[in-house]
């Protein structure tokens, strides 16, 4: 497997005899805007280091900034607050198919549970990504999987991670609650609880 | 006179929903979901012609939305929304509670970070139990979810909204399946349901759940719209069992995969459809 994995979440679980897919989400740094200090960024492709200015841009969540792996909710939390330091920088949710033979077959399971997280190599990536772009056929990416089966990784332990960084944001979303005490929703007096 | 519109935006795969109530020479704006997709249509571009064409300045104008609702938490609903929510800005954010938060988790992150109330002014989960603003004079009120009653099913933790203008009902469903419907269907007004967002893209189980009956469809009138967010790839929605049932009662339907962007509008009186293709 490269050195380079990129953590995906089961977001939902597709078992139609036509269509066993899993969609997966992921997390990716976006910039909307160009960088508007004219700042040079240097892109390193290859042994190549390109200059250019950023006008746009969408990174894709990797690893947080000192481990391999997303060990608990805190690392996942601090990795996406430095992502978002400076205001032009947004967390975003991105997604992509996954068949579920290869997800079952990582995790040694029968069936897939939303919110697994698993470990992709980049080429399985690449291809889950052209594929989800309908760059490829659905049979070029199977082909493509079997030809990187050793590329998925179950990652219990992000698995749980990011459950807890998940209950968290609920968690202190209650906790600030109301964000607006005057747009504060009433309850209705006709419906019991 | 008020006249309330929703587009059904075709974004390629999964919901974006366009509300719109002019009255008296002002416009409320409201959007259900979002699927911001790299390749293929997109509610992003869409939503940006569409508030340029109404000089909306975004300096100034910000919030544009009145609210804007994720119904559930599945990415095909949800993704794309922080960047909709950066754009625009919205008074309030409204989301489901879910069994298992990590799709929706960055959505309620960015809403309730402080730095972000010039984007969100005020959010909260919400359900049957809670009163919802006017959307200008039109009335909104959730049918589904019942309070803490969450499902391993994220699909069946999805926001029903019923909207009220003037005579005219408009339903919007999410992706809610048959166990929903067979507990709320009795809370659709009969006569009076002229529009409806056919649930789940069109999915058999969400119209004919597995007892075989169908619990919404057999609510809504004989002039009912239905608009069906639809798409062929990576598999297809509606189901053509569903698109036949339609066919057998004689209703009036429109797919985003045939017609594109589907316009659904009423006076409160009359209920008329516009479509793209």
């Amino acid at each position: 497997m490269n050195e380079v994995t990129v953590p995906i979440i089961v977001d939902s679980v597709k078992r139609s005899k036509d269509f066993s897919f899993s969609r997966c989400i992921y997390y990716a740094a976006s910039m909307e805007e160009e960088s508007d200090t004219g700042e040079i960024w240097h892109a390193s492709l290859a042994d190549l280091d390109v200059p250019v200015l950023m006008a746009g841009f969408t990174g894709i969540v990797t690893r947080p900034l000192d481990a391999d792996t997303f060990e608990t909710a805190k690392a996942v939390e601090e990795t996406f607050d430095m992502i978002e330091k400076e205001d032009r920088f947004c967390v975003i949710t991105m997604d992509l198919w996954m068949p579920n033979f290869m997800l079952i077959s990582a995790a040694s399971v029968e069936e897939i549970d939303r919110g697994m997280v698993f470990r992709i190599g980049l080429d399985l990536f690449r291809a889950a990504i052209q594929y989800s772009r309908g760059q490829i056929h659905q049979q070029d990416f199977l082909a493509e999987c079997e030809n990187h089966k050793n590329q998925v990784l179950y990652s219990w332990l992000e698995t749980e991670a990011f459950q807890a960084w998940a209950q968290m944001q609920v968690d202190l979303a209650k906790k600030s609650y109301p964000a607006d005490p005057a747009l504060a929703l009433e309850w209705r007096e006709d419906i019991e609880t | 006179m008020s006249e309330l519109r929703v587009t059904m935006i075709d974004c390629g795969w999964g919901d974006s929903i366009l509300l719109e109530l002019e009255e008296n020479g002002q416009v409320h704006y409201g959007l259900i979901d979002a699927n911001i997709e790299h390749a293929g249509p997109s509610p992003a571009i869409f939503l940006r012609k569409f508030f340029e064409k109404r000089g909306v300045n975004l300096k100034y104008d910000k919030p544009v939305f009145d609210f804007v609702a994720l119904t559930h938490g599945h990415s095909d609903h949800g993704k794309g929304l922080e960047t909709i929510l950066r754009r625009y800005g919205t008074r309030q954010f409204w989301y489901p509670k879910s069994a298992s938060n990590t799709s929706q988790a960055n959505l309620i992150r960015f809403a309730r970070l402080a730095r972000n109330r010039k984007h969100v002014v005020h959010h909260q989960a919400i359900d049957r139990t809670k009163v919802l603003p006017n959307f200008g004079s039109a009335k909104m009120e959730v049918l589904w979810p019942y309070y803490d009653q969450i499902s391993s099913n994220e699909n069946n933790n999805s926001i029903v909204l019923l909207l009220l203008l003037g005579n005219v009902h408009f339903l919007l469903t999410g992706d809610a399946e048959g166990p929903v419907w067979d507990q709320i269907a009795t809370s659709i007004p009969t006569t009076t349901t002229k529009f409806v967002k056919v649930p789940h893209h069109g999915a058999w189980d969400a119209t004919v759940p597995s007892h075989g009956h169908t619990p919404w469809l057999d609510r809504v009138p004989g002039d009912v719209k239905l608009g069906i967010s639809s798409h062929v790839e990576p598999h297809p929605h509606p189901s053509p069992k569903v698109i036949q049932e339609f066919r057998n009662r004689n209703l009036e339907y429109h797919r985003t995969d045939e017609e594109y962007h589907l316009l659904f509008a009423t006076d409160g009186q009359d209920v008329w459809a516009k479509y793209s293709h």
